[in-house]
């Protein structure tokens, strides 16, 4: 067996991932091999100390079940204003977006509020689009030999969205 | 190692007894205090932890379906906590270490432990907390590849190899502090 088998191996037997048949071939290479025997000891040492535990932890848990009971007291009685709070505040984040963008003067109005109205947001696209030369050809490419294949277009969705 | 909550005690937690909930409570604040403290660092992080998940678990009690062990469920729950308590933490951890009362009446043998499990600690807080978490519930919880993967909602090909590289990401940082022993 290489010794770079053999690291992958001692990894593994330090998980306790090996089987039987394994974990002998794994010791028949580290009988003779002192490099990897090195490695296999300070894989062994390194899951020692993962594995030690904390010393008296108990001890160092204050009586959790009293603040737990006095929270889960806490909850219980007001059951309705938390579920109420939960349910409602994504919904209310939700009607806020929405509504948004249904009073939005940029793009849903002719009223000149914003900066642009809506007409010229849309003549600036399409001002766009004849600068780049989409509004003159729709069959099969662009002058700079760009399809509308290539970006999923069929040639009547590219007659239809480019016409003049 | 996993504590054993039986059936009865889970069925009974499922339907809102307070009193499972206790049981569950003095069984698992143990493993959920090891947890938090690998985690996350600190002891006062993983007392407030170990509080959180037995109310957490109690609130979310209706999502769980007693046909099925308890064990993985409540600790899926607790890691995703720390996870959660990982991500909105601004200052890297590992301040918080052992109250002064706690060490003027600790033995000095178990003083001596406590600074080897304090670097074990300061290592884990190194390692990227994918890594992390796979090594706690391996190494402290002495859970199965199987019963990682499930409590992680991952792939076994997915655990193993994020054992394998924090098993040898912590070695390495092992070595380079010098083993306290």
């Amino acid at each position: 067996m290489k010794c770079s088998v053999a690291e992958q191996m001692i990894i593994d037997h330090a998980l306790g991932f090996l089987e039987e048949k394994q974990e002998r071939e794994l010791k028949h290479h580290l009988a003779a091999c002192e490099q990897c025997r090195t490695l296999a000891t300070s894989y062994d040492l390194a899951v020692q100390a993962l594995q030690t535990q904390d010393i008296d932890s108990q001890a160092m848990l204050e009586p959790t079940w009293k603040t737990v009971a006095t929270a889960v007291a806490t909850e219980k009685r007001m059951p309705l204003q938390a579920k109420l709070t939960k349910a409602f505040l994504p919904l209310l984040a939700a009607a806020a977006v929405v509504l948004a963008i249904l009073f939005s003067p940029v793009f849903f109005s002719d009223n000149k509020n914003g900066e642009f109205t809506r007409m010229e947001v849309i003549q600036a696209y399409a001002d766009d689009l004849e600068y780049l030369e989409f509004g003159n050809e729709t069959t099969a490419t662009t002058s700079s030999g760009i399809s509308f294949q290539e970006f999923g277009l069929s040639t009547d969705d590219a007659s239809y969205l480019f016409q003049q | 190692m996993i504590p054993e909550i039986d059936r009865e005690i889970s069925q009974r937690f499922h339907n809102g007894d307070r009193e499972a909930l206790e049981v569950i409570v003095a069984t698992c604040q143990g493993s959920l205090f090891g947890i938090g403290l690998k985690m996350l660092g600190g002891i006062h992080d993983a007392k407030d932890f170990v509080q959180d998940v037995c109310i957490k678990i109690y609130n979310k009690r209706s999502l769980y379906n007693p046909e099925l062990p308890f064990a993985p469920w409540m600790y899926k729950i607790a890691i995703n906590l720390a996870r959660e308590r990982l991500r909105n933490r601004k200052e890297f951890p590992g301040s918080d270490s052992m109250p002064a009362e706690i060490i003027e009446e600790t033995p000095r043998h178990l003083l001596v432990d406590h600074e080897q499990s304090q670097a074990v600690h300061t290592i884990l807080q190194q390692l990227e907390p994918k890594y992390r978490e796979c090594l706690v519930l391996r190494f402290e919880m002495d859970m199965a590849l199987k019963e990682i993967a499930t409590t992680l909602d991952l792939p076994v090909g997915t655990v193993k190899t994020r054992l394998r590289r924090g098993l040898m990401a912590f070695r390495e940082q092992w070595l380079k502090n010098g083993d306290p022993q």
